[in-house]
């Protein structure tokens, strides 16, 4: 399989992944540019990976950027500026919660991939990913996004 | 079934919600749903978040992905773009090559890549052939730009072709597992180098052709290369000896390179030294008489032991030709048979005479005995034609030194002594020399540096340590007189025994008042102080922080600590001083724990009291006004230390810690 070929098909995903994580769309579009330097400074490695772990993979690579960016202190404002349309204020949650509730809900990855890309055991996983959905559901209903739980039944 | 009387999990909910069941464990799922209504609705909300989130960014999946981002995949050039399109941080290493974001940079590209190759070397071994089979791959794909290429461009033949020869310093970055640098020119222009130190040309086109010998390494590593060049004769084959010579020692690591008759091997060698070859020609030859009967002997093989060729040789000329052999016998002195291993390892009549060291020496003392090669050239050299002979040190005048063991003249007997003439066995042991400047001067260096460590061993007056070891003796000698003059004072007044009676009163008095408790308990004192005036001003004056402490919780810490210290500690209470109490405390001091209470009176004037074992025994207090304006008393009593700080004066805090010391 072409390496480059594969991180480019990877690459739409993992914008909108980080276009979701980091609201300002030119800090987003930085991390995948810099996570691309990145793989193509270790395509040997790529040539181990299977096909289907390929994915995982640059996700991992982004994972890690995305540590380190929100760990320096520079960086933790503009994080935390975030302005969301879709009126669900992502924000809200913590950066792990965060991470796991988009790799899983909106990446469809599957919990093993997620775990293994976050370096998270699975309890963790479902304890983060429980926190968030608690989180924007409330505030959902907090909006009147959703009917009434009485009007449902 | 057990599983479908189970109330639905969390960890289910989430799992179907993100279709992480199976089916089976789906269906399950779904069969009680209709027990629990709350988790399908929870689901339900779930998933119209997940469609939230999807309608929200979903664009991006079809949206063109930015070009910068695929150049940096396809062409590597992604360095230095964060800081120069974005002045964005967030390339931290790489933005060391920030340099490339600049346009016409390919060369850069090229050589880091090259770069990269060797950089693997350093890489361990898995990682380096990962590199190489990723190397293949680029081979094999010929996308990539071209490897490091220090002449031209290779010619797109030379990856499947043999190469050609005429492509010279071309460094093959990917064939090899080691790059090659393929040079073409011949191999003995590496050794030419060695002839002239740092500073001068070398010029390699004015060497002769092979034969060389191949000691490259040995060469190179001369710092100072001595170079001689020597013949047996006008026509035998010259040697150029390049070495590091000692002027005492033997000639260490020499390598010897056949040059062709006399005449041009000067002139090879002059062209090697440029500018200044034209250095020292010492020609022994003319100091020979003349004699048209001389005949070398058979074989080409001249023995010096034989008396007829010695005698022969005495009174006619004699030249050795080409090829000739000189071997000399092992009944000589042990001079000789030094001479004799050496000659006959460089199987030429030469001679390595260190004659430069001999004549600047100027005295008959500083020649070795043994050096008989050395007194030869000596003698050949003061009888030489002025004309021929340049002293390679300087015009010193040529040094006649009185030949005792030479070998030639005790074979001779008294005859030579008593004429005086030149042995004619000189002229095989004498060489023609060239001595290049280098060589001079590297003697001269040496010649310095003997002269300076001599110097140095005899000279010991100019020694600055001397002068002032002097001062420091003669300070000592005054000192002592002037001590010994005061006591002798001293015992004419006849007041020694009072001033000793005095001092050692002194010191009993300190000891017994508590000042030497004082000295060895005052970093707890110290501590102690710092403890109750960080826990008033931390406790007491923050409100805040103000501990509040019930009846009960009181006498349970008293007994505590109380059990702690092995002391017996009461409750305390100062209602009956106006003063009644909020909280207490226990707080960690340097080796135990201290009960911390905080009093207050009627005017919200704090107080903080400290109880904890002292470390003295006898009494002592003392109250100091710190810096803070916090009044602090320190005091002990029966084996317990005790602590004040108020809010009050000076003066009633002294008042209240007598008090408190009581009290407990």
């Amino acid at each position: 399989m072409d390496v480059k070929k594969s991180i480019e098909n990877t690459l739409p995903y993992l914008r909108r992944y980080a276009h979701a994580l980091v609201s300002d769309a030119q800090l987003a579009d930085d991390m995948v540019f810099e996570c691309i330097a990145c793989l193509t400074d270790m395509t040997y490695l790529w040539e181990q990976q299977e096909d289907g772990a390929a994915k995982a993979w640059v996700f991992g690579v982004f994972h890690n950027l995305h540590n380190d960016l929100i760990n320096s202190k520079q960086q933790r404002r503009s994080f935390s500026q975030h302005t969301d349309a879709a009126q669900l204020n992502l924000n809200q949650l913590t950066p792990l919660q965060a991470q796991v509730f988009l790799l899983v809900a909106l990446e469809g990855f599957g919990y093993k991939d997620v775990a293994t890309i976050l370096n998270i055991s699975l309890g963790e996983l479902l304890n983060h990913i429980h926190g968030a959905r608690v989180s924007l559901r409330a505030q959902m209903k907090k909006n009147q996004l959703v009917p009434a739980t009485s009007e449902a039944v | 079934m057990e599983t479908t009387n189970k109330p639905i999990s969390v960890a289910e909910v989430h799992a179907y919600t993100d279709a992480q069941l199976t089916e089976s464990q789906a269906i399950n799922v779904e069969e009680r749903f209709v027990r629990e209504p709350g988790r399908s609705e929870e689901i339900r909300d779930y998933l119209l978040i997940n469609d939230k989130l999807h309608k929200r960014f979903d664009y991006l999946i079809e949206e063109k992905i930015p070009d910068h981002i695929l150049d940096a995949l396809y062409s590597g050039k992604a360095s230095g773009y964060l800081q120069s399109h974005t002045g964005n941080s967030l390339s931290r290493s790489r933005n060391l090559f920030s340099l490339e974001s600049t346009a016409g940079m390919e060369w850069w590209y090229s050589l880091r890549e090259s770069m990269s190759y060797y950089s693997s070397r350093w890489l361990p071994n898995a990682y380096l052939e990962q590199l190489k089979n990723v190397w293949k791959g680029k081979e094999a794909e010929n996308d990539e730009p071209a490897p490091l290429n220090l002449t031209a461009p290779p010619a797109p033949a030379s990856h499947t072709g043999p190469k050609s020869a005429q492509t010279d310093a071309h460094i093959d970055v990917r064939k090899d597992e080691v790059p090659v640098i393929k040079d073409e020119m011949p191999v003995h222009k590496k050794e030419i180098p060695v002839v002239v130190p740092a500073g001068d040309i070398v010029g390699n086109s004015a060497a002769p052709e092979p034969p060389y010998t191949e000691k490259p390494e040995a060469i190179e590593s001369q710092v100072f290369p001595n170079v001689e060049l020597t013949a047996a004769s006008e026509q035998a084959p010259a040697e150029l000896h390049v070495g590091e010579h000692d002027a005492v020692s033997e000639p260490e690591t020499v390598t010897i390179i056949e040059l062709g008759p006399l005449p041009e091997a000067i002139e090879t060698v002059e062209a090697l030294g440029q500018p200044d070859a034209t250095a020292e020609i010492q020609f022994a030859e003319s100091v020979l008489p003349a004699d048209p009967n001389s005949t070398p002997t058979d074989n080409n093989v001249i023995d010096l032991d034989d008396d007829s060729v010695k005698n022969e040789a005495h009174a006619q000329e004699f030249e050795a030709p080409l090829g000739s052999e000189i071997t000399i016998g092992a009944q000589e002195t042990e001079v000789q048979a030094e001479t004799e291993t050496e000659v006959q390892a460089e199987t030429e009549t030469e001679v390595q005479a260190e004659t430069e060291t001999e004549v600047q020496a100027e005295t008959e003392t500083e020649v070795p005995v043994e050096t008989v090669q050395a007194e030869a050239a000596v003698q050949a050299e003061a009888e030489a034609p002025p004309g021929t002979r340049q002293d390679p040190l300087g015009p010193t005048e040529p040094v006649e030194i009185p030949v005792e063991v030479v070998r030639e003249d005790q074979k001779r007997g008294a005859k030579a002594d008593n004429t005086g003439e030149k042995s004619p066995y000189a002229v095989l042991l004498e060489p023609r020399r060239i001595v290049l400047p280098v060589a001079a001067e590297h003697i001269r260096r040496r010649q310095e540096e003997r002269a300076y460590r001599d110097a140095e061993v005899i000279d010991h007056s100019n020694n600055i340590f001397d002068s002032v070891g002097k001062a420091v003796m003669w300070l000592g000698k005054s000192f002592s007189q002037a001590a010994l003059d005061l006591w002798q004072a001293l015992r004419a007044t006849q007041l020694v025994p009072a001033i000793t009676f005095t001092a050692a009163g002194l010191i009993l008095g300190w000891i017994l008042s508590g000042g030497a408790d004082q000295m060895k308990t005052g970093g707890s004192n110290l501590q102690l102080e710092r403890l109750v005036l960080n826990a008033h001003q931390f406790y007491a004056k923050n409100d805040r922080s103000l501990i509040e402490t019930a009846g009960q919780r009181y006498q349970n810490l008293i007994s505590w600590l109380a059990k702690r210290l092995g002391k017996n500690l009461q409750s305390n209470d100062l209602t009956e001083i106006g003063f009644k109490r909020v909280g207490s405390i226990l707080l960690p001091t340097e080796e135990q724990f201290a009960l911390y209470s905080i009093y207050e009176n009627s005017k919200k004037q704090k107080i903080s009291v400290i109880i904890t074992a002292a470390t003295m025994s006898s009494k002592s207090k003392q109250c100091v006004q710190t810096s803070q304006a916090i009044p602090v008393c320190l005091s002990v009593n029966e084996g317990l230390s005790y602590a004040v700080a108020s809010d009050l004066s000076l003066k009633e805090t002294r008042h209240l810690a007598d008090i408190i010391q009581y009290h407990f």
